[in-house]
């Protein structure tokens, strides 16, 4: 070979972001496993508070907690024929998915992974997800979590375009593909003010691929808790917490695409992401708990004939808006 | 340095994580066998300066080999990890063919008298690559896509035993199609 | 077919309502399920989820009897058990608040909080588009399977009937025919396995009996 291989190519010197020294990917995965607390926190209060009454609240807030240290006494159950390898996979692949989701997500002027296709990027990864999630329910030859397995990719047909199409149109309209260059590009004006299809289907997809709130079906109770069901001890709250993570993540990388990233008054930017990402996490967690689930049969409909032509019409919009502007 | 270890690593990993889909005794594990090779082979890609081409061969495989398992699993049988099953048939014309392409690869990578590099690079390597592939060709690739489009729908009508008069009855008056798996928003 | 990796059988093949063959598994529902009619068993013929045959057995369901109150509360349970299983976890929590509430007070006056209740059911739009059209019954069908009169129509009415009941709970209430397990084992044949478990949910089952109705005698 001629020519040295070079590192992945980052978005150049006009790159509107600064590239932190790797060291600083321990600070992103603690501001995340933050994010998830407070996530887990807020979502155990709420739940408090709907089946409150006296005597009723079991934990509140504090509940994640004591779940977590449940959860790490337990012994591991084990299944006949388990494909062990798949399983632990499968269950730990969600958080460390979420963590390759935010090394994208520019907080304030400092990223860790300042890849020029970073929208891509954190495509891919949710795609993930679907395998991930499926090899959780495949592994513990279990008949209920493999039912849950199949229902998470029914609603990933439905979901994934729709979220795909939603991500393109904050990319045409900064003209880059790049987080950094698409959170600049909205000086001025965010992108939810103008986009607001593409933000709604954007959160929609954050709930269904942190596999929460109407897209729990793959996680029902009617399978006996579907992919979760023999999950235990430790795997178990990994799994938990990828979910929570994966909905940080997806809450996070909401700033810089629609919300305009670090921009705001008096603050510095890294503490605007972090209120912004705050702010979509708990209208998320808040959000869906007001939702029945979406039935996956019939979802799929939904995210072809209603979804989809609507984020299309809404990419429509943007790209005639950018031509016109440009 | 670290870029040529990492890059070699991954090759490694494609290749051997290759290899492994016919080394398994399930579907499941075949198939996310090939999915790491995929994924490592689009890693490499980025190290290529391709960073669009290896973010979407990673997307696209995944997303594939998810799909895959659906499928294996509606008609392949064989429960999870249930029944070892092996991943290879027809052992010995599979092992002439494998060495045979391999040997002529091979003579042709040192056979060939490659070319050497004139000019140096462009700085955005990824739309000369879309422009070499499919500059002269875009004609071609914008009438082809739909055709291909209709193909699938075209079989897919051919292929399903139900017609609209099954499902909105012979004069196709009924106001609510009858299926026996409705759809989300009542159409 | 008798391999048994692990000492447990494989599924075998069978012709699916495409005409494809599929995998045939089988799968015991029951008779300790959450959200599921206590004693009821029932064993499910699966095809990916889908229930292609199912046979019903009821395991030590005696006499579910109990005074007014608990009927009540029994009802209570059962729509807990539709708001659960429709993914509502949310609406479910406060369901059971007022079971247990109810259970409390020992069938008194009803709580306010069925009233909230009920509003927030009927108001929710995407229950309703989840549960509208799940397996329809006519009044034909509801006689011929011997099931309680008030079940006709498809799930979400059946649900919004449930929340009446419970917030009408003043009034004397019926006591509930028991169901033949065999007329619901065959109304789930078709479903998948969470429209099947929402179905049976949403027939506010009270108490069982094992083999099936004669129709001369159940009018139900």
């Amino acid at each position: 070979m001629v020519d040295p291989i070079a590192m992945p190519n980052v978005a150049g010197s006009d790159s509107p972001v600064v590239t932190v020294a790797p060291g600083w990917a321990f600070a992103a995965v603690t501001v995340l496993g933050a994010l998830v607390v407070v996530a887990a926190v807020l979502d155990g209060a709420l739940s408090a508070r709907s089946s409150g009454g006296p005597g009723g609240a079991p934990g509140g807030a504090a509940r994640p907690f004591g779940e977590a240290a449940r959860l790490m006494r337990q012994r591991r159950r084990t299944t006949v024929q388990a494909d062990s390898l798949l399983w632990r996979i499968g269950g730990a692949g969600l958080l460390v998915t979420a963590a390759l989701m935010v090394a994208v997500v520019p907080l304030g002027r400092w990223t860790i992974f300042d890849l020029d296709v970073g929208v891509m990027w954190f495509n891919a990864m949710d795609v993930m997800v679907w395998a991930l999630v499926w090899l959780t329910g495949w592994g513990a030859n279990s008949a209920h979590s493999l039912v849950g397995g199949y229902r998470f990719l029914a609603h990933g047909l439905g979901y994934e375009l729709p979220l795909m199409f939603a991500l393109v149109a904050p990319a045409i309209a900064a003209e880059s593909l790049n987080v950094g260059r698409v959170a600049a590009a909205q000086d001025g004006l965010w992108f939810v003010v103008w986009m607001p299809v593409a933000f709604l289907v954007y959160l929609l997809g954050v709930a269904a691929f942190s596999v929460g709130g109407p897209f729990a079906p793959a996680l029902g109770s009617d399978v006996a808790g579907g992919v979760r069901a023999e999950l235990s001890g430790v795997d178990r709250l990994v799994f938990e917490t990828g979910r929570y993570a994966l909905l940080a993540a997806g809450a996070a990388f909401a700033v810089p695409m629609f919300l305009g990233g670090g921009a705001g008054p008096l603050l510095p930017d890294w503490a605007w992401v972090l209120v912004k990402t705050v702010t979509v996490l708990s209208l998320l967690v808040w959000l869906r708990r007001r939702l029945p689930a979406f039935r996956p049969d019939t979802f799929m409909e939904v995210g072809w004939l209603v979804l989809l032509p609507a984020v299309l019409v809404q990419d429509l919009l943007v790209a005639v808006v950018a031509v016109w502007r440009s | 340095m670290l870029a040529d270890i990492a890059f070699w690593g991954l090759g490694l990993v494609a290749v051997l994580s290759g290899a492994a889909v016919f080394y398994v005794d399930s579907m499941a594990r075949a198939t996310y066998a090939l999915a790491l090779s995929f994924v490592a082979v689009g890693l490499q890609v980025l190290f290529l300066q391709q960073n669009y081409v290896g973010v979407v061969t990673i997307l696209m495989m995944v997303m594939e080999m998810a799909v895959m398992a659906v499928y294996m699993v509606m008609f392949m049988g064989m429960n999870p990890a249930l029944m070892p099953m092996s991943m290879v048939h027809s052992n010995r014309t599979a092992a002439a063919a494998a060495v045979l392409t391999f040997l002529v690869l091979a003579a042709g990578v040192l056979l060939v008298d490659w070319p050497t590099r004139r000019g140096s690079p462009p700085p955005d390597v990824t739309v000369a690559l879309g422009e070499a592939l499919m500059g002269p060709k875009m004609l071609v690739m914008a009438v082809i896509s739909p055709v291909m489009v209709a193909t699938i729908v075209a079989g897919v009508v051919l292929a399903a035993h139900r017609t609209r008069y099954d499902r909105f009855g012979d004069d196709l008056r009924r106001p609510t199609p009858d299926d026996p798996q409705p759809g989300g928003v009542g159409r | 077919m008798d391999m048994a990796p692990g000492g447990l059988p494989l599924a075998e093949g069978g012709g699916d309502r495409d005409g494809l063959e599929m995998d045939v598994l089988e799968v015991r529902l029951g008779p300790v399920l959450p959200h599921w009619p206590a004693g009821l068993v029932l064993h499910c013929s699966l095809q990916g989820d889908l229930v292609t045959q199912a046979r019903a057995e009821v395991f030590g369901a005696g006499d579910q009897g109990g005074d007014e109150a608990d009927a009540r509360a029994r009802g209570l349970d059962n729509l807990v058990s539709v708001l659960a299983l429709a993914g509502w976890d949310d609406a479910a929590a406060q369901a059971r608040r007022i079971r247990d509430a109810a259970l409390e007070t020992g069938g008194g006056p009803s709580d306010p909080g069925v009233g909230r209740l009920r509003r927030r059911v009927r108001r929710s739009w995407a229950l309703r588009w989840s549960l509208r059209g799940l397996r329809p019954l006519t009044e034909e069908e509801v006689r011929h399977h011997g099931l309680p009169v008030d079940v006709v129509g498809d799930t979400y009415d059946r649900l919004l009937r449930m929340v009446d009941r419970a917030a009408g709970g003043e009034r004397r209430h019926d006591v509930r025919p028991a169901v033949w397990t065999d007329h619901l084992a065959q109304l789930v044949v078709g479903l998948d396995l969470a429209a099947a478990r929402l179905v049976l949910a949403s027939l506010d089952v009270h108490g069982l009996r094992a083999g099936q109705a004669e129709h001369e005698v159940s009018h139900g």
